[in-house]
Parts: C-alpha cells; structure tokens; sequence
C-alpha cells in the first residue's frame, strides 16, 4: 500500500470513527500529536483507535502502552501498518 | 417554588418559553445537529454523545445561558433532576449489534450506555456540581419531581433546580409507534414567576 494513500486513508478513518465532525480530514498534520496540544484526543479515542488498527488492519493491539508509541501521529500509525504488512506472516 | 423558564423540543423545534430558536429536520442525528447549530453552540464533544446526551445538553443550553446572564451560581448552586422512560436503551442496542455479529464493540459507544448521561453531560459541559439526580420511569412523576427539587433548595442550599424529561422513545422500552425525539425542561427557583404545581410541571415535561 502507498504511504501517502494510507496516511490520507487513516484521517478519513480517524475522523469518521471519533466523530470529529469539525475537523477536516486534510487539516490533519501528517506529524502532529494526535493527543494533547494536537488533536486533543482523550482516553475513550484512544481505545477506538485500537479498535479502528482491528477493524481496518486487522492489528490487535494487546498492550495499551504500545498506543503510546503507535498513537503519536498519523506518521507513525502509517509505519506501525506498514511494517505489520511488510512482516511475515 | 417559582417557575422560571422552559425548553421544550418538540416536532423538530426547539422552543425556550414557547419561542422558537432552532429547528431541525431528517433523521435524529440530523435533526439534532441542527439544533445544536440553531443554537450557535461551539462544543465539539457534542458530536461524541449519543443521541439522548444530546437531546439533553441542547434542552438545558437556554436554561444555563439565562441563569448565566442574571449572574446565578451555577457551579454550586444549581440542581439538576432527570427522568426519561427509555434510560439509554437507543445506545444500549447500537451497542449490542456489532457485538451481537462477533465484532469488536466501540468504545465511544459503550460509554453512553447509563440512563444517567444526558445529566451528566449536562453538569460537565456547565462546571455545574451541585446535586444532580437521574430517574428512569413509565411517565414522569412530577409530584416526586417537585419534592425532590424542594429539598434541594431548603434542605441542600441550591437557588435553583432544573428538572427536565428527554427521551427518544427507543426500543425495547418503547413499543408504541415511532416518535420523534422529545425533551421538556422547567427552571424552577424562587424568585418572582408562576408558582410551579405538579398538573403544570406534567404539561412541560409531557408531549402534547
């Protein structure tokens, strides 16, 4: 898959599946915090993003603490699926 | 006791003392947020809640906004009563469908699966922390309704008390045939207004 499509996939995903009603998929810097100062995601996001790797990726996501490392930005949930593709299966 | 203001949304209006100042059409998450731009809300949590939160939240604004604007306390000094028929049955569904086919259920969504929600919606989005209370029943019982209130201005030192009814008549709780979403508020308080009886809080909170 095309980084740049699946990064442009992902803030269609992220705003659809958190109900980011105001904000525009695009406006989503690829490396802004998806947390905090960023988008300003809270605790009940951060599981449905676990859910959303589940449904879209069919990444299960078993330690929460992993999020932390995955759920920084979009950059690096585009890396975490594509070197989960990449890996063998 | 005195009352103060109502909201009432009702037939895709929403009515602060029987004036319109939003309405809306479509289906409930449309026609909500139509209320909710009617209103010139800007609280992006809104589009998280369900849809009974959401129902609640915009039946309140006007009542908070007026307490606002004559300088009432409201982070410790005003009530809040709830009741509705449906609890969050509506959510407690959607939540059970993907479960219910192996799927992973959302979390968003199972968080709004209390009947105590729309009140509690209500509090954060005003800092409100005085007392606050949540009923679930076949028809409001405003006799209980109006006791509650009372002990919390006599008893618990509130000026004010909302009480309010907001339901989308969602199944399995509501077999009768399809409504739309209906919400009636009263701002009940002591100062000058139309002493507030049980027969005219059942007219608020009822549709009609």
């Amino acid at each position: 898959m095309d980084r740049e499509e699946l990064k442009r996939n992902l803030k269609q995903q992220i705003v659809k599946q958190l109900n980011l009603e105001e904000v525009k998929p695009e406006s989503i810097a690829d490396d802004a915090p998806l947390f905090g100062d960023g988008l300003g995601l809270d605790s009940i996001d951060a599981l449905e993003l676990i859910v959303l790797l589940d449904r879209h990726y069919g990444i299960k996501i078993t330690d929460p603490k992993d999020g932390r490392t995955i759920f920084t930005s979009v950059n690096t949930m585009a890396d975490h699926i594509l070197a989960h593709l990449a890996a063998p299966k | 006791m005195k009352l103060l203001a109502t909201t009432r949304i009702q037939d895709g209006r929403l009515l602060f003392n029987d004036t319109e100042l939003a309405h809306g059409i479509g289906e409930d998450s449309d026609f909500l947020r139509a209320l909710y731009g009617g209103l010139g809300m800007d609280y992006p949590k809104f589009h998280k809640m369900d849809r009974y939160a959401r129902l609640s939240l915009l039946a309140a604004e006007p009542l908070y906004r007026k307490l606002r604007e004559e300088g009432a306390d409201i982070v410790n000094a005003v009530g809040l009563v709830t009741v509705n028929r449906s609890a969050s049955a509506a959510t407690d569904t959607e939540h059970w469908e993907p479960v219910s086919r192996g799927e992973s259920a959302s979390p968003a969504v199972f968080v709004y699966t209390l009947p105590n929600t729309g009140a509690g919606e209500i509090t954060i989005r005003h800092g409100a922390f005085g007392p606050s209370i949540c009923l679930a029943s076949e028809h409001p019982d405003c006799d209980l309704l109006l006791t509650i209130a009372d002990d919390m201005i006599a008893s618990q030192g509130m000026t004010h008390v909302i009480v309010g009814w907001s339901d989308i008549f969602a199944a399995p709780y509501w077999s009768g045939p399809p409504t739309l979403p209906f919400a009636g508020f009263a701002l009940i308080g002591l100062d000058a207004g139309t002493p507030i009886t049980p027969t005219g809080l059942q007219a608020i909170l009822t549709p009609h």
